[in-house]
């Protein structure tokens, strides 16, 4: 047919030939569509974002200030020396020698043949390559820092970025692959392999460069910089790379140290990190008394509070982030830029806060990058402005703070274990001799906010402490140091739930107004060995509160006396549900939620809920001992409540972040009788001032002449004091390399051992209602008054330094 | 030798598409070159310099016009003569760089001082010209064994370029071969055994590339896997090619705006071999077409000035050139859009070059010497044979 058509065979095969090259050009055509039709709109984005540079600009982390507004930690401007991602990863010298080559054969490049440009490429990028080294050693030299310790510190930096990558392509692919399932789409090989092409792109770390020292001085950052500007000719005329070659190589301009940068970078300080705090030590009780003030370095202020940073995000850093922006519009909108990114996201050079308020503000103290963007073809350019981390004000006085924290170190003499702490002829505690330093928790709230004003554990740690010697905060198994002994640590409560046992006991009608309790010494008639009182086991049955009184006591007298019959009938007569329902009122088993770190939400009972409980428990309770453990902070909320005549207030940290006010947490009414909020108080002042009080002071001198644990003129003190038995502090044994020793037969030794000296205090100008609770706890120190009441003391005299009183 | 003009023929759609096809290739060298908008005059210094070789062409197209093709007969042996001595002389290892200038590694140029002269480019009307010659009376290569001559006759200045080394324009001569045989009547049934041969014994020569030449195959092969790994080197023109295709769209970019985007995505040879990029990113798939149509349109004028001629050598003339065109189109189109390996080969009228374009406008210029003479006097059926002949 196609012969009869055409019937000359050159003319056929003309048309062979053109149906051939019609043929060839069909592929040609659909690949054209493909490429402009169905793959037009990806491509000419790839292609138009060739047209915009965009540049990260760098932000500071916000501030966290006091409720004065001093600032507590705030970022430095400091220096850093980073080196570029390719001078580190080698292909510096790759691109550099490459280049060089040309360059210098720039004429005949050309004509030469590719096997003479392979050559001398490779002379060039050698030679590149041993500049790189030589600047190496000049940089290590120049920094004073070994060359094996700099290689090390690059090689964390390039390993940091190769995570980085890893991790975000990781997530890219996961996106994409969401993606696609959420389009109906099936994961084909070429859906996979179109993924992959995506994914693998370079990141923003490879473009970067690298901080391989951080905390420059100004001095070294100025030397550096001008190293940074040098340029050298890397080869004299006429020398090769090698030293032979005479005339192949021409001089190539390089930089003294290719890739060095340095950069401004923000050091977080801590201005009050270490302070010196006058104490005077005439306030001091008398067998600790000096005529003199004395210059205490404190370290370590606020650190519990504050907390740390740390170099490197982890990976729950980088979900946490992910997760808040996902699931928090609000934050989202405040981070994000016009273009989706995460303007705050984390990279493996920044820095993060690790513990305390610097952790848990996280979010808000970081700061938001800037972002240039310039349009290369019109050279527009459009600006969003960096934006600084929100400052974090707390409601903590730093130099109450540090005050407190002074008062209580061991350099002062109250924070240490003293003979006068103990009954004349008592033996020093076994575990702890003269001399020994104390550790414990103070805090202080204002009564009518419920903020906290100092919260402080001792021993505390400066981060110039915690950067040379780490182990000795970590690893000291008797001090504890890391510990924020004011909210983590578990003390039993002791004698200081006294009054909250009276007023909860009236709220329950089983204590009435006129009301009073016989203190026989013992709680059983027929039973004098167990329940006894204090005062008739340490007179060996000799006293009674109602043989040293005259009558069976009310209740104010039974807190002045700290009488324990008494309280334990209150325990006996609450039952267990009520002595449940009493702790639970005051806040035990609940955290705070500061922010800080660890909390000890508190203990009632073995298993924590007081479910086990019985009645002998709930009597022993009633005086603060057995199953019911506590933090100074629940203390002080507890009296803080009574201050307000039963109306809690949960105790506050932060008092804003950025421009917003933190809101207050709501009161809650215990619904205590007026009444009996009233016989607390003035038992608790009676207990301070009266003669019979257990706070009331201590005897000394050879007459034994009592003094007054407080002596700050013009102030009103309400107090009561606890002596609460404690379980031994052990540790396991170790040989003397250190090691656990397995050969001990008791593989653990007692190390501390005795009470835990508890003394809250309220405190108020004379003839105006209390103002502040003082909330003191000293670690197997033993008597409450003795040793926690002078610190009290102490902290009443900071207060009236600050102004509060 | 004297024969009326027959002004009506074909050859004049091949005229008209090699100018259109020239002038789009000017206006898109100033796109690829220069960021700032079209101002019309003046051009950039390449667009400047190719319109010069445009009219150097056009008027070395017109001088091949002039006199009767059939001279060519008589001077066949010294055109074949010359032409193999300059592609030896190109080879001779001594000769100073001065006067055979490597580019790219290829020793393909001789410098003639105001301009480089490219040999193999020469070849291609030499061999088309010698080719014709040979087989316009003969019927020898309808038989097995009558296809060598030609293949060597054919092989040999391939061989030579080969050497040089330029291997994409040496590839060109085997399609005009084919498409010389196939015209001329060669059985296609020995032609298919010889291509499915080759077929076969291509993968054996894949060792004897250089190094250059396995990377952009491996390459390619990897784009076709949809692999990235080569993106930022052996694949990135080729990547970056069909990213400014799909920038394109389907009418293309403003003028402005496809220059920035040309500039900033940093396409390589944009204004050479790469120029087909250039074009549809400025005007589209749309643009695209036409180009590829304006080929076809040069094709179909050459071919049907080829049938519209008796004369045998004229035919094979034409065939021989025309086979070159869209064979250079396919592998240069194909480049770009990343069909095919990046072997240094330009668009026909389109990508800067001077020789380039001198000797396609001397092509056009032949055919339609050839189709303005076509012989009133009745030659000889010529290549008409029966299947069992």
């Amino acid at each position: 047919m196609f012969q009869n058509l055409i019937p000359s065979m050159f003319h056929r095969r003309l048309a062979l030939l053109l149906a051939v090259v019609g043929a060839s050009i069909a592929p040609l055509t659909i690949q054209l569509f493909r490429l402009t039709e169905v793959k037009g709109d990806e491509l000419r984005k790839v292609a138009e974002a060739k047209l915009t540079r965009r540049q990260w600009t760098s932000t500071s982390r916000g501030r966290i200030l006091d409720r004065k507004g001093r600032v507590l930690t705030q970022d430095r401007p400091s220096y850093s020396l980073a080196i570029d991602y390719a001078v580190l990863n080698g292909d510096w010298a790759k691109k550099k020698g490459r280049e060089a080559a040309r360059k210098a054969h720039k004429h005949e490049w050309s004509d030469l043949s590719d096997t003479r440009r392979a050559q001398l490429v490779d002379e060039y990028v050698a030679a590149m390559q041993a500049h790189l080294k030589s600047s190496w050693t000049e940089l290590s030299q120049v920094l004073a820092i070994n060359e094996k310790d700099l290689d090390s510190r690059r090689d964390d930096a390039l390993d940091g970025v190769e995570r980085s990558y890893t991790r975000l392509v990781n997530l890219r692919r996961a996106q994409e692959l969401n993606a696609a399932v959420a389009r109906g789409e099936q994961p084909t090989r070429e859906l996979m392999n179109e993924i992959e092409k995506r994914v693998n792109r370079p990141i923003l770390e490879q473009t970067l460069p690298l901080t391989i020292v951080s905390r420059i001085s100004d001095e070294m950052g100025f030397s550096l910089q001008l190293l940074a500007e040098e340029e050298i000719d890397l080869a004299p005329e006429g020398r090769g790379p090698d030293g032979s070659g005479a005339g192949l190589w021409k001089p190539v301009r390089v930089a003294r140290i290719p890739g060095l940068r340095l950069l401004d970078s923000g050091d977080r300080e801590y201005p009050y990190d270490q302070t010196m705090v006058d104490v005077d030590l005439s306030t001091l009780p008398t067998p600790a008394r000096k005529d003199q003030k004395i210059e205490v370095k404190v370290e370590g202020v606020a650190a519990h509070i504050l907390g740390r940073m740390r170099t490197r995000p982890y990976d729950a850093d980088f979900k946490s982030r992910e997760n808040l922006v996902a699931t928090d519009p609000a934050f989202a909108k405040r981070v994000l830029s016009p273009s989706g990114v995460d303007r705050g996201e984390y990279r493996e050079v920044d820095t993060v806060g690790d513990v305390g308020i610097e952790a848990s503000y996280e979010s808000e103290l970081r700061g938001l990058r800037g972002l240039k963007t310039r349009r290369l073809d019109t050279g527009e350019e459009y600006t969003l402005a960096a934006e600084h981390g929100r400052d974090v004000k707390l409601s903590i006085d730093i130099s109450l703070q540090a005050r407190v924290q002074a008062a209580m170190s061991p350099d002062v003499g109250l924070a240490v274990a003293q003979p006068w702490h103990r009954k004349a002829g008592m033996p020093a505690n076994e575990t702890m001799p003269d001399g020994t330093p104390l550790n414990g928790a103070a805090v202080v709230l204002d009564v009518d906010t419920g903020e906290i004003l100092a919260m402080v554990s001792t021993p505390s740690f400066s981060k110039a402490q915690l950067r040379e010697h780490p182990e000795e905060i970590f690893a000291d198994e008797i001090n504890l140091p890391y510990l924020d002994r004011a909210i983590a640590k578990s003390y039993v409560a002791g004698s200081i739930v006294k009054p909250l046992m009276l007023t909860m006991a009236a709220k329950n009608g089983v204590f009435g107004p006129t009301d009073t309790i016989e203190c026989t010494g013992h709680l059983y008639p027929r039973q004098p060995n167990i329940a006894r009182c204090w005062i008739y086991k340490q007179t060996e049955g000799a006293m009674t509160h109602q043989s040293q009184l005259g009558h069976p006591l009310s209740g104010q007298e039974a807190i002045e006396v700290s009488c324990n019959v008494f309280f334990f009938t209150i325990g006996q007569r609450l039952g267990v549900s009520g002595i449940i329902d009493t702790y639970r009122s005051f806040g035990v088993t609940e955290k705070f939620d500061l922010g800080v770190g660890l909390e000890f939400p508190g203990a009632l009972g073995r298993k924590n809920d007081g479910s086990d409980l019985k009645l002998p428990d709930a009597i022993q309770m009633g005086i603060g001992q057995g199953p019911i453990a506590w933090t100074p902070m629940h203390a002080a909320d507890a009296y803080a409540t009574i201050a307000r005549g039963g109306v809690r207030l949960k105790p506050s940290l932060v008092l804003s972040v950025g421009n917003s006010q933190k809101s207050k947490s709501t009161p809650v009414d215990l619904g205590l009788p007026p009444w009996a909020v009233q016989e607390a108080l003035k038992g608790m002042e009676r207990s301070v001032n009266g003669e019979h009080g257990t706070g009331n002071g201590m005897k000394v001198g050879e007459l034994q002449k009592r003094e007054s644990f407080f002596n700050l003129p013009g102030v009103t003190v309400w107090g009561k004091t606890g002596t609460a038995a404690a379980p031994d502090l052990k540790v396991k044994e170790v040989n003397l390399d250190g090691e656990d020793d397995v050969d001990s037969p008791v593989k653990t030794k007692v190390v501390r051992s005795g009470d835990h000296s508890w003394y809250v205090i309220l405190v108020g100008r004379n003839g105006d209602r209390m103002k502040y609770v003082v909330a003191v706890v000293m670690d197997y120190a033993g008597s409450g008054g003795k040793v926690s009441g002078p610190i009290a003391n102490q902290i009443v005299h900071a207060l009236a330094a600050e102004g509060y009183l | 030798m004297t024969a009326a003009l027959q002004l009506s023929s074909p050859a004049w759609f091949t005229v008209l598409a090699s100018l259109a096809l020239s002038l789009i290739g000017v206006y898109c060298i100033d796109v690829a070159e220069v960021v700032r908008p079209f101002t019309g005059w003046p051009l950039s210094p390449t667009a400047m310099k190719q319109l010069i070789f445009l009219g150097l062409g056009i008027s070395t197209a017109g001088m091949c016009v002039i006199p009767n093709y059939r001279w060519l007969e008589y001077i066949v042996i010294p055109i074949a003569v010359v032409t193999g001595a300059l592609l030896i002389f190109l080879l001779i290892p001594f000769v100073p760089t001065s006067i055979v200038r490597p580019r790219n590694g290829a020793r393909g140029w001789i410098d003639l001082g105001a301009f480089d002269m490219q040999p193999s480019e020469l070849a291609k009307i030499a061999v088309v010209i010698a080719l014709a010659s040979y087989l316009k009376f003969r019927i020898s290569y309808r038989s097995f064994r009558g296809l060598i001559p030609p293949a060597v006759s054919v092989g040999i200045p391939v061989a030579l370029i080969t050497l040089e080394p330029d291997l994409g324009n040496a590839c060109l001569f085997v399609p005009m071969l084919f498409a010389v045989m196939v015209a001329a009547g060669a059985k296609l049934k020995h032609l298919l055994i010889v291509v499915i041969a080759a077929a076969c014994m291509s993968p054996a020569a894949f060792p004897l590339l250089k190094t250059h030449q396995k990377q952009r195959i491996v390459g390619l092969w990897k784009q076709f896997q949809g692999d990235t790994t080569a993106d930022q080197d052996i694949n990135m023109q080729a990547v970056t090619a069909k990213r400014m295709i799909g920038a394109g769209g389907t009418m293309g970019l403003p003028d402005a705006a496809s220059r920035s985007l040309l500039h900033f995505n940093n396409l390589p040879e944009r204004h050479n071999d790469m120029i087909f990029a250039v074009v549809v990113n400025r005007f589209g798939m749309v643009g695209g077409c036409i180009v590829i149509a304006l080929y076809l349109l040069w094709t179909l004028g050459a071919l049907a000035t080829a049938g519209s001629t008796k004369d045998p050598f004229g035919r094979l003339i034409i065939v021989g050139l025309a086979a070159f065109i869209p064979a250079q189109v396919f592998v240069n189109i194909g480049m770009n859009l990343g069909m095919v390996p990046i072997i240094g080969i330009t668009l026909p009228f389109v990508s800067f070059g001077g020789s380039s374009l001198v000797i396609c406008w001397i092509m056009t210029g032949l055919i339609l010497n050839i189709g303005l003479r076509r012989p009133r006097a009745q030659f000889k059926q010529a290549f008409e044979f029966e299947d069992h002949e």
